[in-house]
C-alpha cells in the first residue's frame, strides 16, 4: 500500500538551517577542527547557504519589489540584516579562498597567505557572529515554535492545568 | 512557467551577479586602500607571524623552539578550541536573549500606547 505522506516545507526548512547552525558553529573554530575541515565545511556552508537564500527566494523577491513601497517594519529590518549577511558570507567565503591552504592547492592554484585578505576574512568571520545572532533572534518565535511541533513533537506533552475551573464548578 | 517564477529566476541570476560584483569592489577597493596605504590591514606584517629567534636559549638553559602552525593546521579537541566554541555560543545567546527580551518589551509598551510593534 502507498502512502502518502505529507510533505512539510517547514519542517524542510528547519533541518536545512538546523543543519547550517551547526555547520556555521564548527567552521567558525578552524582551531577545533582543523584547517582542512574548516575549509571544506565552509565550502559547503556557502552551498547550504545558497539552499537557505532559494529556499526563500520567494519572500527575496517579493521583499526586493516591495523594499521602497508598503512594507511592514520587521520585513523591512529583516531584509537589510539579510543583505547584510549575505555580503559579509561572501567576503568570508571569498577572502577564505584566497587565503586557503588546502581546497585551492587542490586545485593547483597557489592562494595568498597572510596580507589583506587574512585581515577581511577575520573581520568578516567577527561581525558575522553578531548578525547571524540578530538573525536568530528576529527568527526565535519560528525556531522555538517548529523545533517543539517537528524536534519534540514526540515528547509527552505538559498538562497546561490538573482541574479546569469549568470542570471544577460541576 | 508563468511570468512571475520567469521574473524571479532572472532576477535570482541578476542578484547573484551583482553580489559577485559587489565582493570584488569592496575586495579591490580595500587591496587598493592598503595598497596605498590609506587604511592598515595587517600588510606591513604580510599576514606573517613576528619572527621568533630560531633558537634561543631560556633561563633554565633550555634550548627553544618557536611553535609551529601544525597544532592550529590539525585541530582536535583543545582547550582553546572548545572556549572558542563556547564563546561563539555565549555571543549569539546573548545578542538572541538582548533582541528576544527588547521585542518583549517593546510589545508590551506598544499595546499600552495602542501602537502595533514595528519590530
Amino acid at each position: 500500500m502507498k502512502t502518502n505522506k505529507k510533505f512539510s516545507v517547514t519542517k524542510q526548512n528547519l533541518w536545512v538551517d538546523l543543519l547550517i547552525a551547526g555547520g556555521f558553529l564548527l567552521a567558525a573554530q578552524p582551531h577545533l577542527t582543523g584547517m582542512a575541515i574548516h575549509e571544506w565545511l565552509s565550502l559547503g556552508l556557502g552551498v547550504g547557504f545558497l539552499t537557505h537564500i532559494l529556499l526563500h527566494w520567494r519572500w527575496v523577491f517579493e521583499t526586493t519589489r516591495r523594499l521602497f513601497g508598503k512594507l511592514a517594519g520587521q520585513a523591512r529590518v529583516n531584509y537589510v540584516l539579510n543583505l547584510a549577511l549575505l555580503v559579509a558570507f561572501t567576503l568570508i567565503i571569498f577572502s577564505g579562498l584566497m587565503i586557503s591552504e588546502e581546497v585551492l592547492p587542490l586545485l593547483g592554484l597557489q592562494g595568498v597567505h597572510g596580507g589583506v585578505w587574512k585581515s577581511l576574512h577575520t573581520l568578516a568571520a567577527e561581525a558575522v557572529v553578531w548578525l547571524v545572532g540578530l538573525h536568530i533572534a528576529l527568527h526565535w518565535k519560528w525556531i522555538v515554535t517548529n523545533s517543539k511541533k517537528y524536534l519534540f513533537g514526540w515528547l509527552p506533552k505538559r498538562r497546561q492545568a490538573a482541574v479546569k475551573p469549568s470542570e471544577a464548578a460541576v | 512557467m508563468n511570468t512571475n517564477k520567469k521574473q524571479r529566476k532572472a532576477s535570482f541570476w541578476l542578484v547573484l551577479v551583482g553580489l559577485l560584483l559587489l565582493v570584488g569592489l569592496v575586495s579591490g577597493g580595500v587591496y587598493l586602500l592598503d595598497d596605498q596605504g590609506l587604511i592598515s590591514l595587517g600588510g606591513e606584517m604580510a599576514g606573517e607571524r613576528p619572527s621568533l629567534p630560531e633558537m634561543s636559549t631560556t633561563a633554565d638553559g633550555d634550548t627553544f623552539l618557536p611553535p609551529t602552525r601544525d597544532h592550529d593546521e590539525a585541530g582536535g579537541f583543545s582547550g582553546a578550541g572548545l572556549l572558542g566554541l563556547l564563546k561563539t555560543v555565549v555571543q549569539l545567546g546573548i545578542v538572541v536573549v538582548a533582541l528576544t527580551g527588547f521585542q518583549r518589551v517593546y510589545a508590551r509598551l506598544a499595546n499600552r500606547w495602542g501602537r502595533a510593534p514595528a519590530i
